[in-house]
């Protein structure tokens, strides 16, 4: 019976969005509980269910970690936020539409977790990506108008990149979709290309992050907390399931594929810098994360023997991220409309500690984790860049930290309501507490809890903070010529929706003159002195003639 | 004669006679011609599904009547007729209540709804045709039965696109008369059977052959709007919106599509194609109407106007689909008939409800139209979604069938287009959905329902609701043996055994 736990993960989202169509307003308060399904999901970890009868191939539900694990934060971080909303959004006139997208795209992002094939996973990914849309445009005006086409555009360009991929490997396969048999396949040059680019304009990580930055701080902040948090990582997830474990052609394209994250993390911080919002430095900073989960996707590739520690990394990642990066949105969010109180900045310095890489924390582990595999690999000789990219992330966390304060400057003075503060002390402790609570957190933690290791994970904080004294004794600010650069992109995208709309493009079609036709008719019946047969029967009889003469 | 003969007859027959008598009706008599057309309807299903039941059983079901020397005219139920015959039946249920509703005062019902009735009952004789004989007599009934429909305005507009469409088609139906007559002389007019009928003469006769099918293609290629023969499409749209919606989705665009199915695979077959090198053409022109009816698509700033470019594109993916000749391919090509067919529907009732209901006939006029009215604009988002081949809508299986198909054949280049054609697909229809959703409504929409209890009247709402349904339904239950889809592979595994 629990089997069918998991059809009803990515349903209860839907039936949820029928419940809201029907009876309106009135259910908005208990949205959040559509992610229960997932969590019992979880919780329980039933076998998977075999949906045959839909189609050959067609199967949702895992019991491995990694499923788990990515359906568990999401399932927290999208009910945080969903609580949250349903406080924050409560005064907007358009919250209908509002929350008939977040569930769809709740929906879609379950599905795609829990998707065992590529059929479910790119219906919950095209879902997701769509319903998205209507999210980032929510407050409906120029600058989300514009950040949305963006994203529209190259949504719909990934989604078709990412289908002709799935059709090469589907084809490959000999016409199977499922993932279990993905696993062991070779992949091919274009196949991979076509992957690479269509589930990475959704992961973000440089160069396909041009939407990330300007999408994600335009969307209401519970919005923006689980595009960043929960989204993203769909792209990541793919990848990770629609690729061989062990390929020869992964494996020689690792080590690109690492400089490109490695350069997209500090790239992306030092840019970061500049904006002058707290949400855009951490959607910025979300386009960092990104490089850092590309790095281990491309350490898994180069190192398919050290594959379980690397897959228990891109876990612990992809779970700290998504409830750190979640909570820093809810906090920007939650700054710009009401005051703190002080002990509450203790909490929100949490989850950006724990980006930063402090000890004991989710993502300190994390990276403990990753740099214990990456020190014995290949690429040892870069752990000293793996260092920069974490100054460079704290820095740009403790920007964001600074930015969110002198928004408290402009706030109303009210405090945050308990909708609002308690799911996101929720994810803020999570950053803390997560380590003792899961043990797979637990047992690296106390794995690396030696002096070296702190050490470590220290210095670049240490130095960020004091860089950050500097920055701030000093007031330095963000020259003025950087701090209001726009991004090329949108311009682009511009050019192309006015392409859409003209297209230069000729009229390509027969139009029959009449007058003419019926002119020359005239003459040649003149000419033949038989008014009786016109000229098109003349022409039929000859087409006739010539077949009787072939087939005679 | 027993009924396995009869059968195909009485399907025919269930919507002319209905027809013929509606034409002796006066105008006031509402009630008994919406009882004749209901009841027609009814009939038709009931006899349909009970041909469905004895075909995927294995019944045959044949009807013949001498008719010309050599050449009798057969009515023949198989798989492959049935796809169409259950669509057009379905399309034209929904159509049928979807036309009372939008013509409830309008004048001169009683000769709009005769010669629906023929209209249908010309495309059902026509998927049931079972040799190129009696296929041509319906193709040819058809473009009589559809010409006054398309005029049925009476503006000179309407006259004018008229004469256009009637010099189309009666243009292609010479085209179509001329390669039917050639190929009597060379072969008689056989059944149509899988695997075709001219392997023994590809030798001999390959020039005449060619010319044959050059001439059927054309012909036909004009109801299917291959390039650069669609000309007449987008005028015919000054008729009706229940016309444009059958139109489009079965009635003449389909039976185009389909007779090149027929002539393709019950013909020619497979082998003779591969032989006489016609498939590439055929594959090449489908593959330049796809990109070129997207891009004509793209410049239009009338709603109708935009759906009947979009035709041009998505009516060509079953001649890309065939022409393509592997398996999976056809599948493709054959489930994309019946998947077109309801998501262009959809998408035809729903600008038909914009129009009657608010007078939106261009595209700026949608803006915030979905709050005013969210059903209609629901249904039209899910189809516009699955021309675009968004999962789980209809569109998609298409679109996955025809990419493995044209990788199956080896034919990678295909994707491309099917790709390039998507994109373009959400170029013309995602701003759609854009202004409907999200773009600030202009004063008339503040006006709410206006007391009304549905945001239209009910008979324009209803179809527009079970087309939608059944778009994003027979996506999901694509797996399952009663879907299109699944119709689709027993054709296949039926009619072109490997």
């Amino acid at each position: 019976m629990s089997v069918w736990l998991w059809l009803l993960v990515p349903l209860a989202p839907l039936l949820a969005a029928a419940l809201l169509v029907w009876c309106r307003e009135r259910v908005i308060g208990g949205l959040w509980l559509a992610c229960l399904p997932a969590l019992l999901a979880v919780w329980q970890a039933p076998a998977p269910l075999d949906l045959a009868w839909v189609g050959e191939g067609i199967r949702w539900g895992g019991e491995d970690a990694l499923t788990r694990a990515w359906l568990g934060f999401t399932a927290v971080l999208w009910g945080s936020a969903g609580v949250f909303a349903a406080s924050s959004q409560r005064e907007d006139a358009r919250r209908l539409r509002f929350w008939c997208f977040w569930l769809l795209a709740l929906a879609g992002n379950l599905l795609l977790i829990v998707a065992a094939d590529a059929l479910s996973f790119y219906l919950g990914f095209s879902l997701m990506s769509l319903s998205a849309y209507g999210l980032i445009v929510h407050p409906g005006n120029a600058e989300a108008r514009r950040a949305g086409r963006l994203y529209l555009q190259l949504a719909v360009l990934g989604e078709m990149l990412l289908l002709a991929g799935l059709m090469l490997r589907s084809h490959a396969a000999g016409g199977a979709f499922d993932f279990s048999t993905w696993r062991e396949l070779p992949v091919d040059g274009p196949t991979l290309a076509l992957l690479l680019v269509g589930l990475g304009l959704k992961a973000g990580f440089w160069p396909l992050h041009v939407w990330l930055p300007l999408a994600h701080p335009v969307a209401p902040a519970p919005a923006s907390a689980v595009l960043s948090g929960a989204m993203l990582k769909a792209g990541i997830l793919g990848l990770w399931r629609a690729l061989p474990q062990d390929d020869p052609l992964l494996a020689a394209l690792a080590q690109p594929l690492l400089a490109a994250g490695l350069f997209g993390a500090l790239y992306a911080a030092l840019l970061g810098l500049c904006a002058s919002r707290s949400k855009a430095v951490l959607a910025w900073s979300s386009v960092s994360q990104m490089g850092w989960l590309l790095m281990i996707l491309a350490l898994a590739w180069r190192h398919p023997a050290q594959e379980m520690l690397l897959v228990t990394a891109l876990m612990l990642f992809g779970v700290h991220h998504g409830l750190a990066k979640g909570a820093l949105f809810l906090a920007a969010g939650m700054t710009h409309e009401a005051r703190l109180p002080n002990a509450a900045w203790l909490l929100l310095a949490l989850p950006a500690l724990a980006l930063a890489g402090l000890p004991l924390s989710t993502g300190g582990t994390a990276k403990a984790a990753l740099k214990a595999v990456w020190y014995e690999g290949a690429f040892a000789a870069w752990l000293p860049l793996l260092s920069l990219a974490g100054f460079a992330t704290s820095i740009l966390l403790l920007r964001a930290l600074w930015l969110m304060r002198l928004d408290q400057g402009q706030a109303p003075k009210r405090r945050p309501p308990p909708a609002q503060w308690l799911p996101w002390a929720l994810l803020c402790s999570l950053s803390l507490l997560l380590p003792w609570l899961w043990p797979a957190l637990r047992r690296p933690m106390l794995e690396h809890l030696g002096l070296a290791d702190l050490w470590a994970l220290l210095w670049p904080l240490l130095l960020a903070v004091v860089a950050a004294e500097i920055a701030v004794r000093r007031g330095w600010r963000v020259p003025r010529r950087l701090a209001g650069m726009r991004s090329p992109a949108l311009g682009l995208s511009l050019r192309l929706k006015r392409l859409c709309t003209r297209p230069p493009l000729p009229e390509l079609t027969l139009h029959p003159d009449r007058a003419g036709w019926r002119r020359r008719e005239r003459r040649w019946n003149h000419l033949w002195r038989r008014d009786a047969l016109a000229l098109s029967a003349w022409l039929m009889a000859l087409v006739l003639c010539l077949g009787w003469v072939w087939g005679g | 004669m027993s009924w396995t003969s009869l059968l195909p007859l009485a399907i025919v027959l269930s919507s002319l006679v209905p027809g013929l008598i509606i034409f002796t009706l006066r105008e006031e008599q509402q009630r008994l011609r919406v009882t004749l057309n209901l009841a027609g309807v009814a009939l038709k299903v009931v006899l349909v599904a009970a041909m469905l039941i004895g075909v995927s059983d294995g019944l045959t079901f044949r009807f013949s009547l001498p008719f010309l020397p050599g050449a009798p005219l057969v009515l023949q139920g198989d798989a492959l007729s049935l796809l169409f015959v259950t669509l057009s039946t379905v399309l034209w249920l929904a159509t049928t209540v979807y036309a009372i509703g939008y013509l409830e005062d309008s004048p001169l019902r009683s000769r709009f709804f005769g010669y629906f009735s023929l209209c249908v009952s010309a495309t059902v004789g026509l998927a049931l045709a079972g040799n190129l004989v009696t296929f041509l007599l319906f193709y040819e009934l058809l473009t009589l039965a559809t010409f006054p429909l398309v005029v049925h305005r009476g503006t000179p507009e309407s006259l004018r696109a008229g004469r256009v469409y009637l010099a189309y088609t009666v243009g292609g139906g010479t085209l179509v008369l001329m390669g039917v007559a050639l190929l009597h002389a060379l072969a008689g007019s056989p059944d149509f059977q899988p695997g075709g009928y001219l392997d023994g003469l590809v030798e001999e006769r390959g020039p005449s052959l060619r010319v044959a099918f050059a001439l059927l293609v054309l012909g036909l290629g004009v109801k299917a709007a291959l390039i650069p023969l669609h000309g007449w499409l987008p005028k015919a749209m000054v008729a009706p919106a229940p016309v444009s919606a059958l139109l489009h989705a079965v009635a003449v665009v389909k039976t185009g599509a389909f007779g090149i199915v027929r002539v393709v695979y019950d013909v020619y077959g497979a082998e003779a194609m591969e032989a006489l090198a016609l498939a590439r053409p055929l594959l090449w022109l489908a593959a330049a109407t796809i990109l070129f009816g997207s891009l004509r698509a793209l410049q239009q700033s009338e709603l109708k106007r935009r759906l009947a470019y979009s035709t041009v594109s998505q009516v060509s993916y079953i001649t890309l689909g065939v022409a393509l000749l592997g398996p999976l391919a056809v599948v493709g090509g054959l489930v994309h008939l019946a998947h077109q067919g309801l998501m262009k529907v959809t998408l035809f009732y729903c600008a038909g409800n914009f129009a009657e209901t608010l007078g939106v006939h261009r595209i700026r006029e949608m803006n915030g139209i979905g709050r005013r009215m969210p059903l209609t604009m629901t249904a039209f988002t899910v189809g516009a979604l699955g021309m675009i081949g968004v999962p789980p809508i209809a569109g998609f299986i298409s679109k996955w069938y025809l990419g493995s198909g044209a990788l199956e054949v080896g034919q990678d280049w295909v994707l491309l287009v099917l790709l390039g054609s998507a994109l373009l697909n959400a170029a013309y229809f995602l701003p759609l959905v854009w202004r409907g959703w999200f773009a600030t409504p202009a004063d008339w929409h503040a006006d709410n329902w206006a007391g009304e209890r549905w945001e239209t009247h009910w008979l324009l709402l209803l179809p527009v609701v079970f087309t939608a349904l059944a778009s994003v339904l027979v996506g999901i239950l694509a797996g399952t043996a009663i879907s299109p889809l699944g119709w689709a592979r027993l054709i296949v595994d039926r009619e072109f055994p490997r």
